[in-house]
């Protein structure tokens, strides 16, 4: 490298974005560019998250751009547009494509788009050892020269070339002079109308830099670059008559979709190129990644290995998870005890009560289910990382094609036994909206581990040892069935719609890496923490002065013990007397009073309903013996049944639509979810009752 | 020209047409399934798994009813 250019590396950073499809062994490839330098970089408005690093060579310092792993550069997800949007928007100095060798023809296709976006770009032939075991012989010289473009080979999983990509890296951003990138041709037709289109796109300044790329997009009928045209006015907006003009002559003409005419172009591209630089010289042998798969995604033998894997997550999460959770607990504790010990103002004190009952005990009530939370995760992206999930979902879309979902909608719903604010952030994962909104909308039926508490209170009071398992299992199996009939409901009637595009790759097996492990479960976790904490606290202030004004008078409780005393505050207070109001519209399908205001504790999160009754029966929260006896008393088991049930089904808690809110990004669809879920729970609680009475329960 | 959904673990087939929208002909191109591309069925129980050129694809029980193939002999 010349001093001039050394200098001109110096003046300042230079900015490299990394794109390649998923699996392409983008990520393996920046953790050995940037060694320890590395934060998240965070794009409004998405949930995506893109890693940043930098790293110096030859005196050049690199600053590096992770973009979400993509099969193209369209809009039809929010990964592809924010990698898009990166490459469009910022331009960056460079643009390194990383492809994985073994799958060339794929690969190339994202590299068609983003060479239509005309930025510097390198070509990393990555996984060179796979592809050379396949028996493919690759003459990158060659096929640099079709592309006009530098290619360094590399094996990321055994560092190799990681020097040699260093170098070019900083050798190729740093040349002055930018090659001339080849342009696909897309026939007859489609030149015709992008002759015509080409001059038009010129003429608006905002698009004037990539005239040809964007009336690429516009006869596309990419639904980003026509909400762009619409929103820039006057000049872009008389684009739309000759676009739809161009559209239905090429079909027409074409007898196919136009997205069919650009995508065999496009391949047609690659074709050429791989027909002349790629000799295969094997056929594929079978490895040892299909011969796990003959027993993994066997059509019978699949399911029960299925079973094992989710009853293994489980397993874990709660074993794993459960000391941890009483650490927690038991920190929150031990502040709310402090706090109150030093406290000047004595233990009566209203502040107190907001610091210690409000906050410490909603916020942290939530914060306990952390650890859980984290293992989950953890375990969720070994499945991931690790390829198994390709699999779960392709054994699971037979069963979850019969309510409209499709194989992928399965993953929230496993996550949403344990919890379902993580359960409701994976549906990321599903591509179109009708059917995330679906699942997202159907997700608090599943019983999370917060109803547990619930169960585990009512079911040995009132029910004999061998109806205990069954019952608990029925609340389980209610659940899944109402949560598979719902969507079935929703996806026939108001999210009626195309049935979503279910192709995935199924990857080979590989070992997941503590890193990457790491990385998913933190960048989940912290969500978590975040989104949910905010709202949490807002809801718990407010549950809590529901609970606490108006204040019950001094003489209402005087002579009475500290029992009596907390019942007749609870009583006299705003939930209280909502309980009591509502009594007439909850009494025929079971649940009195007591119960209700019990409920309305349950909205923080939904274990807090047991510290609620224990309140309501005036019963010490740590001694159960009185509050099991108090409730034997006041309820039938047909009753109990109704109030688990109701807990089941009504009401989601605050963090669940909070969850809700912030990924539908709409209050609509939340409100829906609480209103519509709780009508359903009243609908089918009251049926279940009225039907026990009249069979004498 | 058959349904992807007649085709048997173990057929070679060509894919002959993609009879979907926009979104899903441009979904499968992103993996590589086109018209005129040969590809094998590993496995076929509603949903399926493709291979083509060594590597594996999930296409899900609702639309493999809409990819249209013509079966190959194996020569």
């Amino acid at each position: 490298m010349s001093d001039k250019d050394k200098q001109n590396g110096n003046k300042r950073k230079l900015r490299v974005a990394l794109a390649g499809n998923p699996n392409a062994g983008k990520t393996t490839l920046f953790n050995a560019l940037t060694e320890n330098d590395r934060h998240v970089a965070n794009y409004p408005g998405v949930t995506v998250e893109c890693f940043e690093g930098s790293f110096v060579h030859d005196g050049v310092a690199i600053d590096l751009l992770d973009l979400p792993g993509t099969y193209s550069l369209s809009a039809h997800s929010d990964d592809e547009r924010v990698a898009r949007n990166v490459l469009v928007e910022t331009h960056p100095d460079l643009v390194v494509a990383v492809v994985d060798a073994s799958n060339l023809e794929r690969n190339l296709y994202l590299v068609t788009q983003i060479m239509e976006l005309n930025l510097p770009l390198l070509l990393v032939f990555n996984k060179m050892d796979l592809a050379e075991d396949r028996g493919f012989n690759l003459d990158a010289v060659h096929l640099s020269k079709l592309f006009h473009m530098p290619i360094v080979a590399t094996v990321g999983s055994r560092a190799k070339g990681i020097t040699d990509l260093a170098a070019a890296i900083v050798r190729t951003a740093t040349n002055p002079e930018k090659p001339e990138l080849p342009v696909i041709s897309y026939g007859r037709d489609i030149e015709q109308a992008l002759e015509e289109l080409v001059p038009l796109v010129q003429t608006i300044p905002d698009w004037a830099a990539r005239p040809r790329w964007f009336a690429v997009k516009l006869l596309e009928n990419d639904p980003d670059i026509i909400a762009q045209m619409k929103a820039l006015g006057a000049p872009a907006a008389q684009l739309a008559a000759p676009v739809q003009r161009w559209r239905d002559e090429i079909q027409k003409r074409a007898g196919d979709a136009i997205e069919v005419l650009f995508a065999d172009r496009r391949y047609g591209f690659i074709s050429g190129a791989c027909q002349e630089a790629l000799r295969v010289t094997a056929e594929r042998r079978h490895d040892w990644s299909d011969r796990v798969d003959e027993f993994v995604t066997h059509p019978v033998l699949g399911i029960p290995i299925f079973l094992v894997m989710m009853y293994a997550l489980f397993f874990l999460t709660f074993m794993l998870g459960g000391p941890p959770m009483e650490w927690i607990e038991g920190g929150f504790d031990s502040l709310a005890a402090w706090i109150t010990g030093i406290w000047p103002g004595g233990p009566d004190s209203i502040l107190l009560s907001l610091l210690t009952d409000g906050i410490i005990g909603g916020v942290g009530g939530v914060l306990t289910f952390l650890p859980n939370i984290l293992f989950l995760f953890a375990g969720i992206a070994l499945l991931e990382d690790s390829g198994y999930m390709a699999r779960g979902a392709f054994i699971m879309d037979r069963f979850m094609h019969k309510i409209g979902l499709h194989g992928r909608s399965f993953i929230p719903m496993m996550v949403g036994f344990g919890c379902t604010v993580p359960a409701i952030m994976a549906t990321r994962t599903l591509n179109n909206k009708r059917d995330r909104l679906t699942t997202i909308l159907v997700l608090p039926l599943i019983s999370c581990g917060a109803r547990f508490p619930i169960y585990a209170l009512f079911i040995p009071i009132f029910f004999p040892e061998a109806w205990r398992a069954p019952v608990l299992m029925s609340m389980y199996i209610i659940g899944i069935v109402l949560a598979a009939g719902l969507a079935k409901l929703l996806r026939s009637t108001i999210l009626k719609g195309e049935s979503s595009l279910f192709v995935i790759e199924l990857p080979p097996y590989r070992m997941p890496t503590v890193r990457g492990m790491l990385r998913h479960t933190w960048s989940r976790g912290r969500q978590f923490i975040r989104k949910a904490s905010t709202v949490i606290l807002a809801a718990s202030v407010i549950i809590w002065a529901l609970l606490q004004f108006p204040a019950v008078p001094d003489e209402k409780i005087e002579g009475l013990d500290s029992g009596a005393a907390h019942q007749a505050a609870l009583e006299y207070s705003t939930a209280g007397r909502i309980g009591k109001t509502m009594e007439t519209v909850m009494q025929p399908i079971g649940i009195d009073w007591r119960a209700t205001t019990a409920l309305l504790g349950a909205f923080i999160a939904k274990e807090v309903f047991v510290a609620q009754l224990a309140i309501v029966y005036a019963a010490d929260e740590e001694d159960t013996d009185t509050l099991s006896e108090r409730l034997r008393a006041a309820y039938t088991p047909l009753q109990a049944f109704c109030i688990m049930l109701f807990c089941l089904i009504s009401l989601p808690c605050v963090a669940t639509c909070a969850a809700t809110r912030l990924e539908t990004q709409s209050w609509r669809w939340a409100l829906a979810q609480i209103v519509g879920l709780t009508l359903l729970a009243y609908f089918i609680t009251g049926m279940v009752f009225q039907l026990g009475r009249l069979l004498g329960l | 020209m058959i349904s992807l959904s007649k085709a048997k673990q173990g057929d070679l087939v060509v894919i002959k047409k993609i009879e979907g929208g926009g979104a899903m002909v441009h979904r499968m191109a992103e993996m590589g399934l086109r018209t005129g591309v040969q590809v094998k069925v590993v496995r076929m129980c509603g949903p399926a798994i493709l291979e083509l050129q060594g590597h594996r694809v999930i296409v899900g029980r609702g639309m493999v009813e809409r990819v249209m193939v013509e079966k190959q002999t194996e020569d």
